[in-house]
């Protein structure tokens, strides 16, 4: 176990270092960037060189450049705040993000794990049906169509919420984003819920429970729950990635200052630093998030838990 | 008198086998398919975006590229549908058409904001689109499937190199591996297609290479090996046809990413720059007069969702007719 | 093996002209057209035939084990227990898989399956499995139930029992995982235990102690005993009475002597001469030619006709009625009739059954 554990941090901490990596070779080939403006002054130019050690080897830039991301010096915006940190641009937009992103996924993968069950107990049934029609145009349809959708109807025609988010009202601003983001997990969840559930039941060891006399509800809920929920953490963190996307483009909808649309200005902006920061922070989160549900999974699956990790 | 009923059939010990009403794979495939409404529909609608985009640029006399600032932001009008009371070239009952006293022409779709035929932008944008979503899928297909075979048949050292490197480069979200290289590229047809490639071939390799491995350990690879067949051989002969369904079906249900991912490149300004369009773009024009012109946004938006739909649900059923452990007796 | 096999009276299971279909996509698969056998109290059954004979689907219907395409066309099964000091008896046909599943199923009536890897569920501790059916049955509360099962695990010769209540499935090994399955399946004193091919999925040093096992636990409890197989060697230890099925059919039946030794039908014949042995000097392995027919089609005459070396003209044309050969012993072959000529066992064979006489003596 403590090996699984292990080897999955070492993975992780080393993939982070080579993402870091690539993102510095990235920001050198980047034109316009701080690292090769022409525009520059003698004077920039050398606080730059003092600041990135631009004047030294690659390997020891790359050493610089290493300790800085990690330790949260992402160097200032260029264009979005000319010269204001990175960090602190972030800093200030990052707790919506994240709230809107929390309240999406947890709603999401809690309803759609009401839905999946039902689904599976009644297999074939209209609501079965319904079901995996619903997961289907939810997890078809993109999450920024479904947003606009959302905006169109119940914002603006209906009036229902506001149209844009307004951080005097943080809540009933934060439905509909939160809506529209909770789909495509809800969908997601829904549908593999419902599958997986559908093939437990047809196990053996369900057939087997069956054959002892054990009462339906019995069987669903001590032996076909668990053996579906555990696979089911293993989806979680694809998901995390879909909201990931999800959330940029509905922050440019809904107008919400987070770092979805800050990433988004600032490609458009050529902003590099603030770009590849930005390339950092989701990927170390997508990284911590993954690694965080892999040890959550060799503690609760016994197979992996007492035999060392091998499955 | 012996009753020859009682005598010896003489059978001279050939024996048959029948065929047990089986019905060809691929026809049992298509059998089980087309009973799949969901499916049917969807690869109906997939053939009409097809006919769209190959046919429907040159539909009407309208290019998608064409001009023209007095008639700007018209409504939709279609002949015939117009007798119905929709489509019929009116915003909120002002005749549109009339005001600008061109009552002899019909734009289908309507037009945008320079006066562009929306119609024809329309099937244009789905021809691109399409074009990036199949040769992403096929670039991906070719990498993953070779990318997977490799690691999954030499196995040992090589296969654990190859799945480090399919790690780490997982490890970095696609979107902002997109992104990132669409920046650095700058925005065009060739960088979008290569951007998506990048992040999309792992799921095809991991499949690949997962089901490889389990049919490197059966026994009739094994037969082939011990009798000397070369390597290449058994690749091609041997793993790959096995491996066909689920590669097939796996590249069928990519081509839906992949215009997700075109059509938020796009939304963000990454996508195809102008005056191209794709249906990302048009769905990203539309969204900037919503409020004001909503049919520009609600056409594109409604085939895409359509699409996507369709792509989804072809794929689905393409997967349960293929899945030989679907429990039939 | 006695010659002559003292069965008790008293009569547990009957099954009566079963008529079972499957509706598959390319028709109506006939999968039982006919089987009637018997079970006694204490005795074992063994039914042997092919894949594709039958004989897994006639148990699963004892069970109440249906699939959702499955149809009972006709036929009852009559199952008779004691309940509250009083005799019943009912038709197991007849009864919903709810009805099944609440009134018989593990408290009556107890199913081995066949292949112990998947019969256990991974993610529970041993014990919390066997306990499962004690709590419910037995009415037994978790200490006590607890204490059973480790006195369980003790009598099918598990050597750790505590350790091993608390252990998951993929710990075990294969043969002791199926003591754990056996275990589960007498913990309530059933009447019946159906074994489904129990050993097919067993190393063949474990095979033989896993029968033996489950033999001993039939003499301690009483318990009556079907086993399904497909191999005639497998059982020729522990069955009482033997039913061979041929494509949904019992082609014949009797006891286990009258069987191995005085075998009658032509499938039997090919049964036997298919058991591997070490003895042998015949050249080549045996083996039933041709593959058994296709039950989407209606069978006309006897299933096996088209493989039967010995087949009659008439074969082909009428379904053989039963010939009865003594009080147990019951033939479905035409070549019974006393217009029929005379067929004797293959040379092999003779040789074979005095080799198996020798053995057994």
């Amino acid at each position: 176990m403590l090996k699984y554990c292990l080897k999955r941090i070492g993975m992780a901490a080393v993939t982070i270092l080579i993402i870091i990596i690539i993102l510095f070779f990235l920001l050198k080939l980047m034109p316009g960037s701080p690292f090769n403006n022409e525009r520059l002054t003698e004077e920039q130019v050398a606080t730059l060189n003092q600041k990135y050690g631009l004047d030294k080897s690659i390997p020891e830039q790359i050493l610089v450049y290493v300790k800085n991301m990690l330790t949260g010096d992402f160097g200032v915006s260029y264009s979005i705040q000319q010269n204001y940190p990175v960090a602190n641009l972030i800093a200030t937009r990052y707790p919506t993000t994240i709230r809107i992103g929390l309240q999406a996924y947890f709603l999401g993968v809690f309803l759609g794990l009401i839905l999946g069950i039902v689904a599976a107990l009644k297999h074939n049934s209209i609501l079965d049906t319904g079901t995996t029609v619903f997961a289907m145009l939810g997890s078809s349809i993109p999450s920024h169509v479904l947003a606009l959708a959302f905006v169109y109807f119940l914002a603006y025609k209906l009036g229902w919420f506001p149209l844009t988010y307004d951080s005097s009202n943080p809540f009933l601003s934060s439905v509909l984003p939160t809506l529209a983001l909770a789909i495509s997990p809800m969908a997601t969840t829904a549908r593999f819920t419902r599958n997986e559930m559908i093939e437990v039941l047809d196990s053996e060891y369900i057939l087997l429970a069956e054959t002892k006399g054990m009462s339906r509800m019995r069987v669903i809920i001590v032996h076909a729950l668990k053996n579906t929920l555990v696979p089911l953490i293993t989806t979680l963190g694809p998901m995390v990635m879909m909201l990931l996307t999800g959330s940029t483009v509905a922050e440019q909808i809904f107008a919400i200052p987070g770092i979805g649309s800050l990433f988004i200005k600032a490609i458009q902006t050529n902003d590099y630093n603030v770009v590849i920061s930005l390339a950092f922070i989701f990927s170390a989160m997508y990284i911590g998030i993954i690694l965080v549900i892999d040890i959550l999974y060799g503690i609760i699956d016994p197979r992996i838990r007492l035999s060392g990790g091998k499955k | 008198m012996v009753d020859s009923r009682y005598t010896f059939a003489n059978q001279d010990g050939i024996y048959k086998d029948e065929a047990f009403g089986v019905v060809a794979s691929w026809k049992e495939t298509l059998i089980v398919f087309s009973r799949n409404k969901g499916a049917v529909f969807g690869v109906i609608f997939i053939l009409l975006m097809v006919i769209l985009a190959v046919f429907g640029p040159t539909m009407n006399e309208y290019t998608y590229d064409y001009v023209q600032v007095d008639r700007q932001n018209m409504p939709p009008r279609i002949p015939g549908l117009e007798k119905l009371g929709i489509f019929d070239g009116t915003t909120k009952g002002v005749d549109i058409y009339e005001l600008k006293g061109c009552k002899d022409e019909y734009y289908w779709f309507g037009t945008d904001t320079l006066g562009r035929d929306l119609f024809t932008r329309f099937c244009q944008g789905t021809r691109i689109s399409l074009i990036v979503a199949v040769i992403s899928a096929l670039l991906d297909l070719v990498i993953g499937v070779s990318y997977g075979l490799i690691s999954g048949y030499y196995g040992g050292k090589v296969d654990m190199v190859m799945q480090r490197i399919t790690e780490i480069i997982n490890g970095i979200p696609s979107l902002v591996i997109v992104s990132l290289l669409v920046v650095v590229m700058s925005p065009g047809l060739a960088s979008i297609i290569v951007a998506m490639t990048i992040s999309g071939w792992i799921g095809m390799s991991r499949l690949v290479r997962a089901n490889t491995l389990r049919l490197k350990a059966s026994e009739h690879i094994m037969a082939s090996k011990t009798l000397g067949t070369g390597t290449v051989k058994i690749l091609f002969k041997e793993i790959f046809p096995n491996l066909l369904s689920s590669v097939i079906v796996m590249a069928m249900m990519s081509v839906p990413g992949a215009i997700f991912m075109e059509s938020f490149l796009s939304f963000v300004g990454l996508g195809i720059p102008a005056p191209q369009a794709s249906l990302g773009s048009l769905i990203s024009d539309g969204y900037n007069h919503m409020l004001m012109y909503p049919y520009q946004l609600a056409i594109p938006a409604v085939f895409f969702a359509l699409l996507m739909i369709s792509l989804n649900l072809a794929g689905d059923g393409l997967r349960d007719a293929l899945d030989p452990k679907q429990k039939r007796v | 093996m006695e010659e002559k096999k003292k069965i008790s009276d008293e009569v547990v299971l009957d099954v009566k002209d079963v008529n079972i279909s499957f509706k598959t996509t390319v028709g109506s698969l006939n999968a039982i057209r006919g089987v009637n056998f018997t079970l006694h109290r204490g005795e074992t059954v063994a039914i042997v035939g092919e894949s594709g004979s039958g004989k897994s689907v006639t148990v699963k219907a004892v069970m109440g084990i249906k699939s959702a395409n499955e149809r009972v066309n006709a036929g009852e099964i009559l199952y008779t227990y004691e309940e509250n000091g009083q005799k019943k008896t009912v038709d197991l046909l007849k009864f919903s898989k709810r009805e099944m599943v609440e009134k018989f199923n593990g408290k009556h009536i107890a199913m081995v399956f066949q292949d112990p890897m998947t019969a256990l569920n991974p993610l529970l501790t041993i014990g919390a499995q066997l306990t499962e059916g004690m709590r419910k049955h037995l009415k037994l509360s978790k200490e006590e139930a607890w204490k059973k099962g480790e006195e369980l695990l003790r009598e099918v010769g598990i050597p750790n029992p505590a350790l091993t209540m608390k252990s998951y499935p993929h710990q075990l090994s294969g043969g002791m995982r199926q003591r754990v399955v056996i275990a589960i399946a007498i913990s309530c004193n059933p009447d019946v235990l159906i074994c489904d091919e129990p050993t097919t999925a067993l190393d063949v040093t474990i095979q033989a102690k896993i029968l033996e096992l489950i033999q001993e636990m039939q003499r301690k409890r009483n318990i009556s005993v079907i086993y399904i197989t497909h191999d005639l060697g497998v059982v020729a230890k522990v069955a009482d009475f033997v039913a061979v099925m041929y494509a949904g059919k019992i082609v014949e039946k009797g006891t286990a002597y009258e069987i191995y030794f005085k075998p009658r039908h032509p499938y039997t014949w090919g049964l036997l001469l298919a058991m591997p042995d070490l003895n042998t000097t015949d050249e080549r392995l045996y083996a039933i030619p041709g593959t058994p027919p296709n039950l989407l089609k209606k069978i006309v005459g006897d299933a096996f006709a088209p493989r039967n070396a010995y087949a009659l003209n008439i074969d082909f044309e009428e379904e053989p009625p039963v010939y009865r050969l003594s009080e147990t012993h019951e033939v479905s072959s035409w070549l019974e009739h006393p217009d029929a000529p005379r067929v004797e066992m293959p040379e092999a064979l003779v040789r074979r059954i005095e080799r198996m006489e020798k053995e057994v003596s």
